[in-house]
């Protein structure tokens, strides 16, 4: 287990190493300069020069790159250019403000697609059933921008029920909460569904339910833990991707999280804010999926991790 | 990107086909009757992007700023009606629909079929080689996994200007992992099969054995996974062009509809509604007919 | 009493009137120090006296059209109208520009003079403080500025002709240049001023302390910013006790916000926003012309737009004045001049007429009777209804036979393409901050700055003249001359001028609209 964590752990770390350096290069190819954006249309070439002295920029890309490394074995990722503070503060920040909207999502969708799931899987062909898969169906297929604007336009816009944008308060949370969660009760009641079937008319649920035990308790002592390993697969990777910001639905509803963050230091060529967005970006991504990774000991001790 | 909406919502899938190993192919052949029954709102919305804007023709160059933001069902001042209303230059949001549709469906099936052709191609190899290769090909699946793909659009966009064909390219290359790894699993197991270490013993080369034995063990999992990709993917298109970064100005898309729709809510909201709700519709019917696929490609579905 | 508790109770009366205590809490509070229940109550009303005197009541909640990201005066994100707008209350300006008159009024500094043509002098207002007490020198002043500079952002080419620095005195700032320069009292409204000894801490801007009318109390990024009345303040003190600026960055949402009147003023909504505000009751709507403006530049190094007839036929294939009506109605008007009407130097100009067949012959005079294929470059969200006037634009010109192809750009690529010259037709908007033509004609059309490819050294000479004179009255009749040449050579075509329309609550009283969209609240008061 030790030495797997381990291996793990260098793997990760070589996938954020590859992330980053893919992430330096390209965010430096692509045409735009940071120090002229800052500057804007009417300031002259030499204002521009001078910036980019200040900002460091004008050093050879191997060298900034060499730098970059070093500083990043630090610990130390610099300050954003367009912020003027430090890259750490306002990622942590808005990771803070994605991590809170991914835990809601994440909770609303379990909450609803767990029940759906299992009812539909108990009985098979059923109305129910029918509903659900296309109800969960429809959960996928609607665009999730499109679903945020319909739910600012009813809940916000119409009734006044609730506010459309920000985050000042935890009503603020409620519409990009069910925005973020509809396309995970989507998939997840579906996993549920079909986990809970395929183990469901195995032998051993057949005989357990042939010596007379509860419908409740063949659940609870042997569908659930089988159905959970690729629940548990997918909670995760779609937790790592929340954790990564959900663009759309951030700037949908004006929830500044670390999505909106990383699309705005694109825009502004803001090098230092982008790698440091990125890299907790990946790493957040990885972290998790080796978390899903070791939870399938604990979920199945037959399963062995190597 | 859409990192939530879009790139994930896949992941499901893969895993569960991965464990299921590929699809041992249905002997008993297609039951075509129910699956074109199923294809009809797919095949109403293709020839509604083709034929539809022949009927409702839409020219971004002709603007009426006299007709501008009229409700759906408005007899605008020349007496023709604008059944879905009009935009902020009086064009007529049906004729606007009609056209994005073309653009959706264009986009959707080449980068399936690109992303399709790549991620096979990879997986492939990565499976029948195995070794060095096939770590080198995952580990940057993984990598590109890691690495969000709006900053791939934004890139791409930047260095060779927006277009369709880029827009096909950026989604192409974010989506052929997960055909990559899909095809990868089951050329695993292709492998592994008696008929095909049978063939391997006695010398075929290793072309033709992928050619005659692999390749065709990797389709029907294929064909699972592109009918849910290519919502996710006209999905993504919209999304990008929501976020600017899609299909150039002047050529309508959905995406784009809706993004700035968005900002004439309180005036006129059929402007976002109207594109958004045929999106859904459209991904909707690809993923109701995509359904009737997996059932009829995996067997284990069917006999439920 | 002793010292201590009496240290304790005025912090504690603070914190009241900071808002962050109650008035229960306090006489509690203020028990256990031993102070009676009654001596508490005399502190509090005193407070509320202090506070009559000072005339500060009530609070107003502003809603800014683009948020707060930086309070930082001097770098990257100082022309920022957020941060500047929080800046001109916290911090305060050198000078200002009297919104009525447009002149050049004191602030911090109480008098100003070119003591020779490299020189200028600033006299630094006596006996004012920062909010922490300690005093506002001519050092102060010199760090602000020098920190302008090593910065190198936005702010620091206005200053670009400065050599030196100097704090002669407590009370005298001395700025030498390397050639004459009569722009720096203008320059000046610009100039934040910030303590010297804090000013170059990055961690102070996250809560700077100023010596301006309000001083700091909150700040929660991408929410709100609070602030509150210096009552001893030199220039009396603020008509409102509060100001709160909270973040609300989507359209709708600030709309719905006013309509609730969850919010007292925004500003920067869209023209199909503001017909159904104006049938409102319990708002009001504010306009004035502002130093924005919208301009179509012509590649003048590119054929065919280095034939003057090919710009102008351009220029009469729009109809400005219908496309203002429809499109832009309150939020624009056609422009008079390459610069708006409400910047120092303006000068109207003969309007260009719609004429579709005039500019058909134009075109072919200039050896294209079948048109010309071309293309345009722009931003999106660069201005008020930028998508649409374009696509109008668009369809104008494919009426007179000229096809441009609609390229719209993400800003950073945008930027580079038009530095490079590596375009056709560019449209954008511009805000002329200082308020003074020198900002953007000198900037954007002379040969050295290159901007579109026009070169004229006749108007170069104007516009070095036009910098260098002290002389106000000179300086405008050189400007005239500018916009005269720019306007009738077409090197670009100057449609429309913006209006701000701030949307505000009745109860907000005697404000005034700022057409550098940097609205200072205060002398503003709220009705209760």
């Amino acid at each position: 287990m030790t030495a797997y964590v381990v291996r793990r752990v260098l793997y990760a770390l070589f996938v954020l190493w590859g992330a980053l350096t893919i992430i330096f290069i390209a965010i430096r190819i692509v045409p735009g300069d940071p120090a002229a954006l800052m500057l804007g249309p009417t300031a002259t070439t030499e204002d521009v020069e001078k910036l980019r002295d200040n900002l460091g920029l004008s050093d050879s890309m191997p060298r900034q790159y060499v730098a970059f490394l070093g500083d990043v074995a630090r610990l130390d990722f610099g300050d954003s250019l367009w912020l003027n503070r430090p890259v750490t503060k306002s990622v942590s920040e808005r990771i803070t403000a994605t991590a809170k909207l991914a835990g809601a999502a994440m909770l609303l969708a379990l909450v609803i697609s767990f029940p759906l799931g299992i009812l539909a899987a108990l009985r098979p062909r059923s109305l129910l059933d029918r509903a659900v898969s296309v109800l969960s169906l429809i959960g996928q297929s609607v665009p999730s921008f499109w679903l945020g604007i319909m739910l600012i336009l009813v809940f916000a816009r119409q009734l006044r029920w609730l506010p459309s944008s920000g985050s000042a308060t935890w009503q603020h949370m409620i519409l990009p909460s069910i925005t973020l969660a509809m396309p995970l009760i989507g998939i997840l009641t579906r996993l549920v569904r079909s986990g809970l079937m395929d183990v469901l008319y195995e032998d051993y649920i057949r005989t357990a339910r042939a010596k007379g035990l509860a419908n409740r308790v063949v659940l609870q002592r042997h569908a659930t833990r089988n159905m959970l390993i690729p629940v548990v697969t997918v909670i995760g990777l779609q937790l790592g991707n929340l954790l990564g910001g959900a663009v759309i639905t951030e700037t949908v509803f004006a929830w500044p999280g670390i999505g909106r963050l990383l699309v705005d230091a694109i825009f502004q060529r803001d090098y230092p804010l982008v790698q440091a967005s990125i890299l907790f970006i990946t790493a957040s991504f990885i972290f998790i999926n080796l978390l899903v990774d070791i939870s399938y000991v604990y979920i199945d001790p037959r399963i062995k991790l190597k | 990107m859409t990192a939530s909406a879009s790139t994930m919502q896949n992941a499901g899938p893969p895993a569960k086909l991965e464990s299921e190993a590929p699809a041992r192919s249905s002997r008993r052949g297609l039951d075509r009757k129910r699956l074109f029954l199923w294809s009809l709102p797919i095949l109403f919305f293709i020839g509604a992007a083709i034929i539809g804007p022949y009927i409702f023709p839409y020219d971004s160059l002709i603007v009426r700023t006299g007709d501008r933001l009229e409700p759906p069902g408005a007899v605008l001042r020349d007496g023709s009606r604008a059944w879905l209303g009009t935009d902020k230059v009086g064009r007529d949001i049906l004729a606007q629909i009609l056209e994005g549709a073309r653009i959706s469906l264009i986009v959707g099936g080449a980068t399936i079929v690109l992303a399709g052709s790549i991620g096979l191609t990879f997986g492939v190899i990565a499976g029948y080689r195995g070794g060095f290769l096939d770590s080198l090909l995952m580990r940057l699946a993984d990598i590109q996994l890691a690495f969000p793909s709006i900053l791939l659009a934004i890139m791409i966009a930047a260095v060779l200007g927006p277009s369709v064909t880029n827009v096909i390219l950026t989604l192409s290359l974010t989506r052929w992992v997960i055909f990559a790894r899909v095809s990868r699993a089951a050329t695993l197991a292709a492998k592994e099969r008696e008929y095909v270490l049978a063939a391997r013993a006695t010398g075929v080369p290793p072309p033709l054995m992928l050619i005659r034995h692999i390749i065709p063990a990797t389709i029907p999992p294929l064909l699972v996974i592109a009918t849910v990709e290519v919502g996710l993917v006209i999905i993504a298109e919209a999304s990008l062009s929501f976020l600017g970064l899609g299909v150039p100005a002047g050529q309508p898309s959905w995406g784009q509809m809706v993004a700035i729709g968005r900002d004439n809510l309180n005036t006129a909201w059929w402007m976002a509604t109207m594109p958004g709700a045929a999106l859904s519709l459209v991904v909707l019917a690809i993923g109701l007919f995509g359904d009737q696929v997996r059932d009829e490609l995996d067997p284990r579905a069917r006999k439920r | 009493m002793n010292r201590e508790p009496s240290f304790v109770v005025n912090e504690l009366l603070g914190r009241v009137n900071r808002g962050e205590l109650s008035r229960r809490t306090f006489v509690k509070a203020a028990g256990i120090l031993g102070l009676s229940a009654g001596m508490s109550q005399m502190l509090l009303d005193g407070r509320a006296q202090a506070m009559q005197d000072s005339g500060a009541t009530g609070e107003l909640v502003i809603a800014l059209p683009r948020s707060l990201i930086s309070l930082d005066p001097h770098g990257a994100q100082s022309v920022e109208e957020a941060t500047a707008i929080v800046n001109a209350h916290l911090l305060d300006t050198l000078t200002y520009r009297d919104v009525e008159t447009g002149e050049i009024q004191p602030r911090i500094a109480t008098a100003w003079e070119q003591v020779d043509d490299l020189t200028w002098t600033f006299t630094i207002r006596e006996g004012i403080t920062f909010h922490d007490g300690s005093p506002v020198t001519a050092n102060d002043v010199k760090a602000s500025l020098d920190r302008v500079l090593e910065l190198a952002g936005p702010l620091a080419p206005l200053w670009a002709t400065v050599e030196s620095t100097e704090a002669t005195d407590d009370a005298t700032l001395t700025i030498k240049t390397t050639s004459p320069t009569g722009t720096v009292p203008t320059s000046a409204t610009l100039l934040f001023v910030a303590p010297a000894a804090a000013s170059t801490d990055e961690a102070f801007y996250e809560a700077p302390i100023g010596a301006g009318p309000y001083k700091f109390v909150s700040w929660t990024r991408d929410s709100e910013m609070v602030i509150e009345a210096v009552a001893d303040h030199w220039d009396g003190a603020p008509g409102i006790s509060r100001l709160i600026f909270r973040d609300i960055p989507e359209v709708a949402a600030r709309v719905t916000s006013l309509e609730t009147g969850e919010i007292d003023i925004t500003w920067a909504l869209p023209a199909d926003q503001l017909p159904t505000l104006r049938e409102n009751d319990e708002l009001n709507i504010a306009s004035t012309s502002t130093y924005a403006y919208y301009f179509i530049w012509f590649n003048a190094s590119r054929e065919p737009f280095t034939d003057v007839r090919v710009r102008k036929a351009l220029w009469h294939a729009l109809d400005i004045e219908t496309m203002a009506a429809d499109l832009l109605q309150d939020v624009g008007v056609p422009a008079t001049a390459p610069i708006p009407s409400t910047v120092f130097g303006h000068a109207p100009q003969t309007p260009y007429a719609y004429d579709p067949d005039l500019a058909k012959s134009l075109l072919a005079e200039a050896g294209y009777p079948d048109g010309i294929d071309t293309h345009i470059i722009w931003v999106a969200d660069s201005g008020p209804q930028d998508r649409e006037l374009l696509e109008v634009a668009l369809a104008y010109w494919a009426a007179v036979g000229v096809r441009v192809e609609n390229r719209e750009q993400e800003r950073a690529v945008w930027l580079e393409n038009l530095l490079a010259l590596n375009w056709d037709l560019d449209m954008q908007t511009n805000t002329v901050r200082t308020g003074d033509a020198d900002f953007t004609l000198r900037r954007l059309y002379t040969s050295a700055a290159n901007r579109t490819g026009y070169a004229n050294p006749e108007l170069d000479q104007i516009l070095l003249d036009a910098l260098a004179s002290a002389d106000q009255a000179e300086r405008a009749e050189l400007y005239a001359q500018a916009c005269q040449i720019i306007w009738d050579d077409a090197v670009g075509i100057f449609p429309f001028d913006l209006t701000e329309n701030y949307v505000h609550s009745t109860r907000l009283q005697d404000f005034q609209a700022a057409p550098n969209v940097i609205p200072i609240f205060t002398k503003t008061t709220v009705a209760e």
